[in-house]
């Protein structure tokens, strides 16, 4: 059913892609985020961010449509870091994000993306990094209660940040590997703000 | 009906208290009106942007009012024109004019502007600063100077962010310095409203837009003015 509500602006989401590609090689991303109640979130879904957070009082469920497909996404604030929980509509975990700064990160990490960004762009702002961990659900629910697992799973980092080329400025998301080795980039569409500015 | 149903059950109280909030303030005032104003944009190449508003002031009720008859009058129309350039993300510099003629004795007003604005995220909420200058000349007046900051606030009512066929609440404040013939004054505005970003190049809004007057000295003016905006980028 939710699948089916989506399609038509899925397919709006992917034929505007298609134009704006014609018209810009970067790759963008496209993401749109609707909240929803938690009994329309897949009980797997449910239970098992209920069970990784027990004492959390306040998790916000959103449906997340993006070109890859549509996705429910839990969000929730514990410790000063806000995790974002990823599965498909029918509850399978795809990762969970926490929050970082860039001081957290490890020093090669640090190291890697600073010199990345430096090679990239004339002059950049790091707005956002998170810490993005996939793997099987159980050995990553092992590392967020026990803070470790022997079990293997894979790290990568999500940072949001603003670079300048030349005279365009513009804000992109970027994926790094655990070494902080670059993986993709895509432009982030910014909103129109004229209505709060004029 | 429509317009609110979409918004949120937790949001909407929120909303309804600042707008009756507003109107409270703004009821007790010299000045009620609706004023309709519809803004444009176009880009020119990747740097450059034109701004235009078209708007009018209709005045439904005015106390104490000096006329003979009916309270409620047509009081003017303005047309604003403003070039900025883009000086970063989401930072614009730029510079303008105005006309406005006044329905009274048929004047005219004209403003030159030249005006920051930078915007700013913060979690969910969608921040704009706006820093401007004005001079405004009219026919045996002197020159008026203004000093304005104005900042704005955009909250989703639905999910992180406003995304196209969602509703939004708006809520703005500016200050306003001016000088005219050696004598200083101040104004604060005060504006909340209700939005539908239709798509990222449409926004429909209506809200209350609240102005203290004459802050300074006698002769303190109240006006609130139902506003109805359409914006829309080319």
């Amino acid at each position: 059913m939710l699948r089916k509500m989506t399609v038509m602006k899925h397919c709006l989401l992917l034929i505007t892609a298609i134009l704006l590609a014609h018209v810009a090689n970067a790759q963008k991303k496209f993401e749109r985020e609707t909240r929803i109640k938690s009994a329309k979130v897949a009980e797997k879904a449910r239970t098992y961010v209920e069970s990784l957070f027990p004492d959390s009082k306040k998790i916000k469920w959103y449906l997340e449509e993006n070109l890859e497909g549509v996705t429910i996404e839990a969000k929730l604030k514990e410790n000063r870091s806000i995790y974002s929980i990823e599965f498909d509509t029918l509850g399978t975990l795809h990762d969970i994000e926490r929050t970082q700064k860039f001081d957290q990160l490890p020093m090669e990490v640090q190291g890697n993306v600073t010199a990345y960004l430096k090679k990239r762009y004339k002059s950049f702002k790091i707005k956002k990094i998170q810490i993005q961990w996939t793997g099987d659900p159980d050995v990553l629910h092992a590392l967020i209660r026990k803070g470790d697992t022997d079990n293997t799973f894979t790290t990568n980092y999500e940072i949001v940040y603003t670079g300048r080329e030349d005279k365009d400025t513009a804000s992109y998301e970027s994926l790094f590997d655990r070494h902080g080795k670059h993986i993709e980039t895509k432009e982030i569409i910014e909103r129109n703000l004229n209505h709060l500015l004029y | 009906m429509v317009f609110f149903s979409y918004t949120s059950r937790k949001t909407l109280p929120l909303v309804i208290i600042l707008l009756l909030f507003t109107g409270y303030t703004g009821f007790a005032q010299n000045k009620f009106g609706i004023t309709p104003q519809i803004n444009v944009d176009f880009k020119i190449g990747t740097a450059w942007k034109v701004n235009s508003k078209l708007e009018n002031r209709f005045v439904l009720h005015q106390n104490p009012y000096e006329g003979t008859g009916s309270s409620s009058e047509y009081d003017n129309t303005g047309i604003e024109v403003l070039v900025a350039r883009n000086k970063g993300r989401l930072k614009n510099l730029g510079a303008g004019y105005l006309v406005r003629r006044s329905d009274k004795d048929g004047s005219f007003i004209h403003r030159a502007m030249q005006q920051y604005s930078l915007g700013q995220e913060l979690g969910s909420l969608q921040l704009a600063h706006r820093f401007r200058s004005d001079q405004t000349f009219e026919k045996k007046e002197a020159v008026q100077y203004r000093l304005r900051y104005r900042i704005s606030v955009e909250k989703p009512l639905n999910g992180l962010r406003v995304d196209p066929e969602e509703f939004y609440f708006k809520a703005n404040n500016e200050y306003v310095g001016i000088l005219k013939d050696g004598e200083g004054n101040l104004e604060i505005k005060l504006l909340t409203a209700l939005g539908y970003n239709q798509s990222e190049n449409n926004q429909i809004e209506m809200g209350l837009d609240y102005r203290a007057k004459n802050l300074i000295g006698s002769g303190m003016e109240n006006q609130l003015w139902l506003r109805m905006g359409w914006y829309h980028s080319f």
